[in-house]
């Protein structure tokens, strides 16, 4: 079974009153056993750490940017979905240092996965094209690849990000997601007003190393930060065992001393017994029926 | 350590009285996962109780194994008795196994005996997947 995308839920940008927690839809048809990977996108016009948690979900990593004027960051969180995750309409993530912050966040629903991804993150500053040094090398072939992108700036107007790629063997990505959030009305004028998130997935037979990763964006933005996520299929074993063979044997039993028993053979003699033969007495006829008669003796035969 | 059958399951089988008879046809016969760690003993091991470094439950795995669905036969052709069983799967598991061992299940590890194991011959794994033993044309066990 190849891992696969299959859908995202998003939230869109949020600014100081809903900020320290984000509520993201459940990406549709989310199953049993479906890995679950949350990019959330975090602003600030401070430092700050972005250190977002929720419930049961594993810290994958993060990649900040933070100069004390702004901060832009990409905090990914995974969890394999069960039939809690199943039921649920959303999911919340909290961020602990929450205060001025801006928001936005998107789960992806990953099937045929192993359940462990692995990522690489990277910032840079003032860029339209922004390059990440973020080179990840895949376990094992036909692993997807996660494309996240979060940064943040002061611009006034509605961006968007494209062009997504990585150096070797660059596969063929699909945007899931682009969003700009306006918070000048939480903000006012500041480096914070601007962010942008997205997210890109892509098929990757190869396990050569990804190489620097990079994006364009519509304008040039001054905090900018990348992850490059693999998630590997998962693998399936079948063993095919040989039968066992157990032998019944029968012993030659031993005969006390090695004597060769040869036993003669069983005659039966039948005889014929001669049979007694009882013949009658003669029988005396008086022929004539006179008182002198004579008597005879007539053979019967 | 190739695979073998359990001296006891022979013994066993010749019916003496003090031992629990098995019925390969009708008993509960399972089949379960263990890994490298398990030393095999031919001679020692009786009951289920006997076995150490069951794998840990994943995805359809579980504690004890799975129940084998089991047939026997009489082979003319080869002059055999055969036991055989249907292929088992366990799904969305991670799991890394060397050996499997089949025995009759009273529910109770300690009188639960033995039959015969299954040498992989190397570690086999599966990772969020499935784990599925195959098993020979012949069958599991024959009786030559």
């Amino acid at each position: 079974m190849a891992v696969a995308y299959e859908s995202v839920g998003t939230a869109g940008w949020g600014g100081v009153n809903s900020a320290s927690t984000i509520t993201i839809t459940k990406p549709t048809g989310l199953a049993v056993g479906d890995l679950m990977v949350a990019h959330i996108g975090v602003n600030d016009e401070d430092a700050n750490t972005g250190t977002v948690t929720a419930s049961s979900w594993t810290s994958l990593g993060t990649a900040i940017l933070s100069d004390g004027n702004g901060m832009a960051g990409t905090v990914v969180l995974y969890k394999v979905a069960d039939s809690g995750d199943v039921a649920a309409s959303d999911f919340s993530f909290t961020n602990g240092s929450g205060e001025g912050m801006g928001m936005a966040g998107a789960i992806y629903r990953i099937s045929g996965s192993s359940g462990v991804p692995v990522m690489a993150g990277a910032t840079t500053g003032d860029s339209s094209s922004p390059t990440f040094t973020n080179t990840i090398t895949p376990a094992v072939a036909d692993s997807l690849l996660l494309f996240l992108y979060t940064g943040t700036d002061s611009v006034g107007s509605s961006q968007s990000v494209s062009g997504y790629a990585v150096t070797t063997d660059n596969p063929t990505w699909t945007e899931r997601y682009d969003q700009y959030g306006d918070l000048f009305s939480f903000f006012g004028a500041g480096q914070g007003v601007s962010p942008l998130m997205s997210g890109a997935t892509a098929p990757r037979t190869a396990v050569s190393a990804t190489g620097d990763s990079t994006c364009s964006i519509t304008t040039s933005y001054s905090y900018n930060t990348g992850v490059i996520v693999v998630i590997p299929p998962a693998i399936s074993v079948t063993v095919s065992p040989a039968v066992i063979e157990a032998t019944v044997s029968v012993q030659d039993p031993t005969v006390a001393g090695g004597a060769t028993v040869s036993p003669a053979v069983i005659e039966l003699t039948a005889s014929v017994q001669a049979p007694t033969v009882t013949t009658p007495a003669p029988k005396w006829v008086n022929e004539d029926k006179s008182a002198t008669s004579t008597f005879t003796n007539e053979p019967k035969s | 350590m190739a695979s073998f059958v359990y001296n006891a399951f022979k013994h066993r089988q010749l019916g003496d009285t003090s031992l629990t008879p098995i019925n390969l046809k009708t008993d509960t016969i399972k089949l379960a996962l263990l890994t490298s760690s398990y030393t095999p003993d031919q001679d020692a091991h009786n009951f289920f109780d006997d076995i150490t470094n069951e794998v840990s439950n994943s995805g359809t795995y579980s504690a004890g194994g799975a129940t084998l669905t089991v047939t026997t036969s009489q082979d003319d052709t080869d002059n055999e008795g055969v036991f055989d069983a249907t292929d088992v799967s366990f799904t969305s598991a991670t799991i890394t196994a060397r050996y499997a061992v089949i025995y009759k299940s009273t529910g109770t590890a300690s009188t639960s005996p033995l039959i015969c194991l299954i040498d992989f011959g190397s570690n086999q794994t599966s990772t969020a997947g499935s784990f599925t033993i195959t098993f020979a044309a012949e069958g599991i066990l024959n009786l030559a």
